[in-house]
């Protein structure tokens, strides 16, 4: 019992130390990291970014080595600065050939951001589904809400906790006369009363195939999107932008994202992209769509064309190499319970190092020859030193008897 | 002779029991309360909403209570035995010792387990009235590490309360600040979810620090 008791100690030490100490040395050693912020111009037809210097000066550049001041910085991204360009009476009346005001930049200008925690988390099955028309011109709180089961959708009065049986009969007709095979596959809504308008949800149904549902004064709507061959939906993203030219993002099997259209039309883009581990920041307006796609090692931009979506440029900052780090001749491995890309705890072991193998052999041959002198030759104990280094050194030194 | 231990043990702890009873069910009556409050002035249609689209289940404020009732109870339980010298006399009974502390320490998990589950089965059905099961079963997977933490808790107080010396002691402390820490490292629903089954089995293996604390006070350990 006692040598049971004994594992389980140095078995908890060992996973509470290979996790905090890591954690300790990186809140030490945690130096803030900024990458320029980049938009694609539609002037220069480049990409212009802006950064900050080590004396807190603002630089701002373009690829190809111009600098700018602010001013020029502003008047080379004029969708982005309209407000300031307006304010100084400096905005164009044309540009690339398009007439352009306030109001129209405004109305197609858009921003999303998505990080892999918006998708890596439990939710519970359920999607409130709001009135895409409804009679007043603001949009109305949901009142029921929707599960999937094999059988096809059930209808919850959220108020009273009751199915609607009626209702949840007519959506699922519906849909099977669409075509839809329950259950839903992936699944996308943003049932929230503070945007313009309401889109419903796109979904998948169990063969993979990507539909549109929502609900039109109180009927169904359902409709049927063909999928090109190459496209393979992971994971979906429902827009609902002022502008209303897309429904939805589609984040392909082939980590590619692929916009879906309001026409029902699908465009793959030429963006790379995997929504389990990295984050998408779009900057669109109404010529180009700045995508940023990072992850730990880089920043990815491409710069779309707001009409065709094809790639027209596209760019890749690699942040500093800082693996030159002392952590890794120190800690053979280490533990970490949660993670920024997900919602979820649970023990994750990462960064296996040999090089933290010397400082093992090193702390071995110490508690060896500690042992030696009190007349004791523990070979296991060695051995463990050896392979889990500081991580067990630390509870045999602080448990061992003195003499 | 079971009867025996079970009582001394009631004996003991009565009144701490009587007690977490009271601050258990007035935590329990508080959130059904706040819930039921929020429902009569917004709708259950927006608790819905909120627990659909913000990290919110309704019952965060109870999420220390198990561990502290966890630890208080190991406290009120052996520190009288280990301070008043008498744990050194029940260990000399003619009972096998295994079979003593084990019995004093289900006394103990099972007043953990009766109150916690109490508490998640009076939520559950308050709950249920109001919201579908996903978002009920959402709600109580979400505390499920809280109440995990109150068998920690309770589990490693237990095995710092008997263990004989000082240094080894302070060692289990450090490690149940480490051991507890992990049952609250999220505030994201149901991110224990994959994890919660290991983390209890962990907890309640805690037990054998326990048997090795006992083992050693018995051997007459000191620093």
């Amino acid at each position: 019992m006692k040598l049971f008791g004994k594992i389980y100690f140095y078995a908890a030490a060992v996973v509470l130390l290979a996790w905090l100490l890591p954690w300790l040395y990186a809140l030490c050693t945690a130096e803030p990291k900024s990458t320029p912020f980049t938009l694609y111009s539609c002037v220069v037809d480049d990409f212009a970014s802006l950064t900050v210097d080590d004396d807190g000066r603002i630089i701002y550049f373009d690829r190809k080595g111009h600098h700018y001041n602010d001013a020029q910085f502003d008047s080379i991204l004029p969708m982005f600065y309209y407000r300031q360009l307006l304010s100084e009476g400096r905005m164009p009346d044309t540009l690339r050939g398009v007439a352009i005001d306030a109001d129209k930049i405004q109305h197609n200008n858009f921003n999303v951001r998505l990080s892999p925690l918006d998708i890596n988390k439990t939710l519970p099955k359920l999607y409130m589904m709001l009135e895409s028309m409804p009679k007043r011109v603001d949009l109305e709180e949901p009142v029921e809400a929707f599960r999937s089961t094999a059988e096809g959708l059930e209808f919850i009065d959220m108020e009273s906790n009751t199915l609607n049986a009626a209702r949840s009969r007519e959506f699922t007709d519906v849909m099977k006369r669409k075509g839809f095979v329950f259950p839903i596959g992936r699944i996308h809504g943003n049932p929230t009363t503070m945007k313009g308008y309401d889109e419903g949800y796109v979904m998948t149904d169990s063969h993979g195939a990507l539909f549109h549902v929502k609900q039109i004064s109180g009927k169904p709507y359902v409709r049927a999107v063909s999928l090109p061959d190459s496209v393979k939906v992971e994971q979906l993203m429902i827009t609902e932008f002022p502008n209303r030219r897309t429904l939805a993002y589609i984040f392909t099997a082939d980590n590619r994202l692929a916009i879906l259209d309001a026409d029902y039309n699908v465009h793959k883009t030429g963006v790379s992209f995997n929504p389990y581990r990295q984050s998408l920041t779009i900057v669109g307006d109404m010529f180009h769509y700045t995508v940023k796609v990072a992850d730990e090692k880089e920043e990815h931009y491409y710069a779309l064309d707001a009409s065709t979506y094809a790639t027209v440029d596209q760019m890749v900052n690699r942040y500093a190499d800082d693996s030159a780090s002392w952590s890794e001749y120190v800690f053979p491995f280490k533990v970490a319970f949660t993670s920024y890309n997900d919602g979820w705890v649970y023990p994750r072991v990462s960064d296996f190092s040999a090089k933290a193998l010397p400082l093992g052999l090193l702390l071995a041959a110490l508690l060896f020859f500690l042992d030696r002198r009190q007349g004791k030759k523990k070979y296991l104990e060695t051995l463990f030193v050896l392979l889990l280094g500081i991580y067990i050194f630390i509870p045999l030194v602080l448990i061992k008897k003195r003499n | 002779m079971n009867k025996a231990i079970f009582f001394k043990e009631w004996i003991k702890t009565r009144w701490y029991l009587l007690a977490a009873l009271v601050v258990f069910v007035s935590y329990t009556l508080y959130l059904v309360l706040r819930v039921g409050n929020a429902i009569e002035f917004k709708g259950a249609a927006h608790l819905w909403a909120v627990l659909l689209t913000r990290d919110a289940v309704f019952i965060e404020p109870v999420q220390y209570l198990p561990m502290v009732f966890g630890l208080l109870l190991g406290v009120v339980q052996f520190v009288p035995e280990v301070v008043q010298k008498r744990l050194k006399l029940t260990l000399h009974l003619p009972y096998p010792q295994p079979g003593m502390v084990l019995m004093m320490m289900l006394y103990g998990l099972g007043a953990l387990t009766v109150l916690s589950l109490a508490q998640l089965v009076a939520f559950w059905g308050f709950l249920q009235h109001y919201m579908a099961a996903e978002l009920t079963a959402h709600i109580l997977l979400t505390a499920l590490p809280w109440y995990a933490a109150g068998y920690a808790a309770y589990l490693l107080t237990y095995a710092v309360c008997v263990e004989p010396s000082w240094r080894m002691r302070s060692l289990l402390i450090l490690m149940g600040i480490g051991l507890l820490r992990v049952h609250f490292l999220l505030d994201v629903p149901q991110s224990y979810n994959s994890f919660i089954g290991s983390l209890f089995v962990f907890d309640l293996a805690a037990l054998l620090l326990v048997l090795r604390s006992m083992v050693r006070f018995k051997e007459g350990c000191q620093d």
